[in-house]
């Protein structure tokens, strides 16, 4: 029994008032007498007098019916509210097969759709699908389950449900609802339908990072693993299938942190390059983060050009081809198709990707040399080209100017003057130039310059090639593969359906009840009538 | 006097010291004058002697033998006449509080007492009410200021008493004055009296409430005795009823007197004010019915 304003009730302190009234006066006479048997039977003839009690209830539940039609009362009011928000994580999480044949969020729609029975088709409703961004769809409770997007799943959600919900939450006449996984925290004040599955197996691909051997004719892959059972203890063996072009010819397994994660190193035979798909095997109905795709380049070009007529770059040259198995190339540089160019001295248009200068002017450049010894002063010790190695004997007799490098250029070593060395990348390629030749300097001789050559000749045939990383991949996000531990429903069998959560049902419309006002009033007046009869 | 004064005033104080000395003033020709409305004398027992006659005696009691000797008209008196007890049974519970019928019971009792004590008879009264009960023998030779007084302490209280002392003689003679309100009790305490073969004289002084006279309207009915009530709403109906069931009450009162032998007298005292405005004499009391009759019932064997 609900009231619409139940100040009114505090009419009902003036029942004691009318308690008083409906006394009847006390009699200011009295007679006393000596037969009070004969008095008591004479008045045994008399009609009973009226009961003042009976006489003040009859009034007193009239009053009451008056004041409770006045405060409004109703029946079968309910407080609640009067449309509903419904927030749908459509993550790749949620999109997971519920049980066999059954798609997730079929199933959650068609629970959904279940818990709002008893709402009006015509109640107003905003759907708000959660993805890469929200979408809002203001319509009514029956056309909501027939919007496509409903169902329609992205990559994954980067909304933050839970603060949406609580800022729906605000408004007390909309009844929030979120529909997803258990990935998704919601908020008390919410309702939400949610999978659970108590008997899972969980497993993806956490991240995925591939290595050229080159000059090696392998590739390498190396993949995070995850792989967690809960509630089972199916045995069912973490495999990788491989399709594509490079061919396995290596797998290598380790752990990489507690029991669950671990790594797998795959070693591939690149051939001439291709596709490269890793999938995980068994599904957990989560296929996002199964699988993992690579396109393998094909192998970098096999031939060195020397320039320069000095016995030093000639003695470079020969070690690079030994080292790498390259093949000399003659004639211009343009017409070579030479992966590495190793000039010493002379004079070229611009600087050409794969190239290895020393002393070598552009051919803006007019100045000449300059003599005088170079001292070296630094370098960079934490270049991949220059790690480990000892530089510091090194001397210079005669250099190029200090501007010979381009714009942009990265200093690897310094001498007093300017810059002795510079690596340069772009798009196009990368490509190191020395300020000084070869023969000018005792650089050729030292003991760290084969390990400089070596590194220098890889890193310039590497950066030519494409960088090799995930071209394709379901998902390869940390925390949406491993999310909360139940994020993951897949069902081990059909014994083992998933188990749908629902929290904050039955969510019922507010209800304006029936109000009581008129029957009231007819009783007030039956109550009054019988009173007025009651002798 | 130490009397209450309004109980006895100075009126009724006249009237009852000249019965008084009616009574006890030269011998039987005072008496006689006193009782010359007695119609009838019981002429039992021992000769005790002669007095004057006074108008009113019975003729066959005249001592034509003594006429003779002396040409002096008296009559005989005899020893049961003089100097025999009686006993004044007075109501003292509540009720009899009622229309100042308390008052004109003490009244009656001083009246009756002075007569018969004047007469030679010595007279006991019983006032009970409850648990206390008071005794006061009156006889010739007691101040009547004595007497007077202690009828003036009396007061009502509590319900009725058993009224029949247990030392009363078998054949004992009772003036018994009440209101005789229960009825229901009072066969039963009848039945006491008649058990002993006493000779009994029942008497009730009427008062206008007894009429229960009503107005219309509502008001609260209270038990005298008891302190019980409850409220009533009079109307004609109720009072025609009342007249009833006060009728029938009588009838039963009488009827129960009549079955166990008991004179029932119901008299109707007059009061103070008219008693002033006539300035009546003794023999204007005395004449009255109930004098006539106490002195029957004390007269008679």
């Amino acid at each position: 029994m609900d009231f619409e304003a139940p100040q009114r009730l505090l009419a009902l302190l003036v029942l004691p008032l009318l308690w008083l009234l409906s006394l009847r006066p006390k009699p200011r006479r009295s007679f006393q007498t000596a037969h009070w048997n004969v008095w008591q039977r004479a008045l045994r003839v008399q009609t009973r007098p009226p009961r003042p009690r009976l006489r003040f209830l009859l009034l007193a539940l009239a009053f009451l019916a008056v004041s409770l039609a006045s405060a409004g009362t109703t029946i079968g009011r309910r407080e609640g509210p009067s449309r509903l928000i419904v927030l749908v994580d459509r993550s790749a999480s949620t999109g997971r097969v519920a049980s066999p044949g059954n798609d997730a969020m079929q199933v959650l729609r068609n629970r959904l759709r279940d818990e709002l029975r008893d709402w009006s088709g015509e109640t107003n409703l905003r759907l708000v699908l959660c993805g890469e961004g929200v979408e809002v769809e203001e319509t009514k409770l029956d056309l909501a389950f027939e919007q496509p997007a409903f169902t329609t799943l992205l990559q994954g959600c980067e909304v933050d449900l839970e603060a949406l919900a609580k800022a729906g939450s605000a408004d007390s006449s909309a009844a929030i609802v979120v529909v997803g996984d258990e990935q998704t925290s919601v908020p008390p004040s919410a309702a939400s339908l949610r999978f659970r599955s108590s008997q899972t197996i969980r497993r993806g691909i956490l991240s995925a990072r591939c290595e050229d051997d080159w000059p090696l004719s392998t590739i390498r892959v190396r993949l995070d693993l995850f792989d967690e059972r809960i509630g089972t203890n199916a045995e069912e063996p973490l495999t990788l299938a491989v399709q594509g072009a490079p061919r396995q010819i290596g797998v290598e397994a380790f752990p990489i942190e507690g029991d669950l994660e671990r790594g797998v190193e795959l070693t591939f035979e690149r051939g001439s390059g291709g596709r490269l798909r890793l999938t995980l095997n068994g599904e957990d109905g989560f296929e996002a983060d199964d699988w993992v795709e690579f396109v393998v380049p094909a192998p970098p070009r096999r031939r060195v050009v020397a320039l320069g007529d000095s016995e030093a770059i000639e003695d470079a040259a020969g070690f690079v081809r030994d080292l790498f198995g390259l093949e000399a190339s003659e004639g211009s540089v343009a017409a070579s198709g030479a992966a590495v160019v190793l000039a010493d001295g002379g004079r070229f248009d611009s600087w050409t990707p794969g190239m290895l200068s020393f002393g070598v002017h552009t051919a803006a450049d007019t100045r000449s040399v300059e003599d005088g010894e170079a001292f070296l002063v630094d370098w960079d010790r934490e270049h991949p080209l220059l790690q480990g190695l000892d530089l510091s004997e090194m001397r210079v007799r005669r250099r190029l100017p200090r501007d010979f490098a381009p714009d942009g250029a990265q200093v690897l070593l310094r001498g007093r003057d300017g810059p002795l060395l510079v690596s340069w990348e772009d798009d196009g390629g990368r490509s190191l130039h020395a300020a000084f030749r070869l023969e000018d300097s005792n650089l050729w001789r030292l003991p760290a310059f084969p390990r400089l050559l070596r590194r220098a000749v890889r890193w310039l045939i590497l950066g030519q090639a494409a960088p090799l990383e995930p071209s394709a991949t379901g998902l390869l996000n940390r925390s949406e593969s491993l999310g909360f531990p139940e994020r993951r429903i897949s069902p081990v069998s059909q014994e083992d359906p998933t188990e749908l959560l629902a929290a904050g049902f039955p969510l019922l419309p507010a209800d304006p009840g029936r109000s009581l006002a008129a029957p009231l009033v007819v009783l007030a007046i039956l109550l009054l009538g019988l009173r007025s009869l009651w002798p | 006097m130490t009397a209450s004064r309004e109980l006895f005033p100075d009126a009724f104080v006249g009237v009852l010291r000249r019965a008084l000395v009616l009574a006890t003033r030269g011998g039987a020709g005072a008496a006689d004058s006193m009782r010359h409305a007695t119609s009838r004398v019981a002429e039992v027992g021992g000769f005790a002697g002669h007095r004057g006659y006074v108008p009113g005696d019975d003729a066959r009691r005249v001592d034509w033998s003594a006429y003779a000797r002396s040409g002096e008209l008296v009559v005989k008196t005899f020893e049961d006449e003089r100097g025999r007890d009686l006993t004044v049974l007075l109501d003292q519970s509540a009720s009899m509080e009622l229309g100042f019928r308390f008052d004109h019971s003490r009244r009656a009792a001083a009246l009756v007492s002075a007569v018969l004590a004047g007469r030679g008879d010595r007279v006991r009264l019983i006032a009970q009410n409850g648990d206390d009960l008071r005794e006061f023998t009156y006889a010739k030779g007691r101040r009547i200021d004595e007497l007077l007084d202690w009828l003036s302490a009396l007061t009502v209280r509590g319900t009725d008493a058993d009224l029949v002392p247990s030392d009363l003689g078998r054949r004992a003679r009772l003036i018994w004055i009440s209101d005789f309100a229960e009825v229901d009790q009072l066969e039963d305490r009848l039945r006491r009296l008649g058990g002993v073969r006493r000779r009994a004289l029942a008497v009730l002084p009427r008062v206008e409430l007894d009429r229960e006279i009503l107005e219309d309207g509502v008001f609260v009915l209270q038990d005298v005795e008891t302190g019980r009530n409850t409220r009533v709403r009079a109307d004609r109906r109720l009072r025609e009823q009342l007249r009833v069931e006060l009728r029938r009450q009588a009838a039963r009162r009488r009827e129960a007197f009549g079955r166990f032998g008991v004179r029932f007298l119901e008299w109707d005292p007059p009061s103070i004010p008219e008693l002033e405005g006539r300035r009546s004499s003794a023999a204007d009391w005395l004449g009255g019915r109930l004098v006539t009759t106490i002195l029957r019932h004390g007269s008679a064997r």
